[in-house]
């Protein structure tokens, strides 16, 4: 457990708490509701205010980076160290648009591997053994609102374009834009 | 009038109506790793995310993936160790 975490009110600007999840890399912030209790904010919850953003700021105009990508030959120990070098939750396989993610490899561990008990080479475990997500993959420049719809409605968000790979956090990371001016 | 960039308004201006709409998912502090593993396959990567840790009713902590990752290797790693020492002596 990290106890780097946001509780926020409704007046919290949204630079303010973007600028706490970049300093921490966690995306995740409570804010006490109606029931005197907690409610949870989220990257996904934040592509609801991409997708009411009236722009022409495109996933072009997001900035590009470093892949993070993983061969058919890493063990799982490979990966999960790759995504903790690179604070990143999912890595793309070479050349395609699958990719793993912090889930499926949960997954594994939950189901097939029934947590883990008995087993004492987990790190070991080749990639291969383990499903893959698919990315979906778009050809049009398209403006970020309508990413975010996209995104917003996938059970697993993750879109390729061209070279550039975009998730939720990266259109968390765009509304910090000062180009964002209009709001529905 | 000079429009501002929405990154200086307000949650609840951006999100007036579902700004509390996704309730948080709770454990009590002491929860065993693999309850938690099972939870989070539900929710990572759903609005959700992660999960919050209570010590009796009050946030103390959250817990998502690489958090679990961190936690696998270092037990991962210990258990290397000691089959490796094993396997020596």
């Amino acid at each position: 457990m990290t106890t780097k975490f946001i509780k926020i009110s409704k007046r919290t600007k949204l630079r303010e708490l973007l600028d706490f999840w970049k300093q921490t890399r966690i995306a995740f912030a409570i804010i006490p509701n109606e029931f005197s209790d907690y409610s949870e904010l989220s990257a996904r919850k934040l592509l609801e205010i991409g997708m009411r953003c009236k722009t022409d700021v495109s996933v072009c105009d997001l900035p590009e980076k470093k892949l993070v990508t993983f061969t058919k030959d890493f063990t799982i120990g490979n990966i999960i160290n790759s995504m903790l070098e690179h604070g990143t939750r999912r890595l793309l396989l070479e050349g395609t648009t699958k990719f793993i993610n912090d889930r499926i490899i949960l997954e594994k561990i939950a189901g097939d591997l029934k947590y883990l008990r008995g087993t004492d080479n987990f790190l070991n475990i080749p990639v291969s053994d383990f499903p893959f997500g698919e990315a979906k993959e778009i050809s049009e420049d398209l403006p970020i609102s309508e990413v975010s719809k996209l995104l917003y409605k996938m059970e697993h968000p993750y879109i390729v374009y061209g070279k550039r790979v975009v998730s939720p956090w990266d259109i968390c990371l765009c509304l910090l834009s000062d180009k964002l001016t209009e709001y529905e | 009038m000079v429009k501002q960039p929405i990154s200086n308004l307000s949650l609840d201006e951006l999100l007036p109506d579902s700004l509390t709409s996704t309730l948080c998912v709770n454990i009590e502090k002491g929860t065993k790793i693999w309850v938690v593993t099972g939870m989070l396959v539900q929710y990572l990567e759903s609005f959700t995310d992660t999960v919050v840790v209570r010590d009796k009713d009050k946030p103390v902590g959250i817990a998502g993936g690489n958090m679990l990752f961190k936690n696998l290797l270092t037990i991962q790693l210990r258990i290397c160790l000691i089959i490796q020492m094993l396997k020596i002596s």
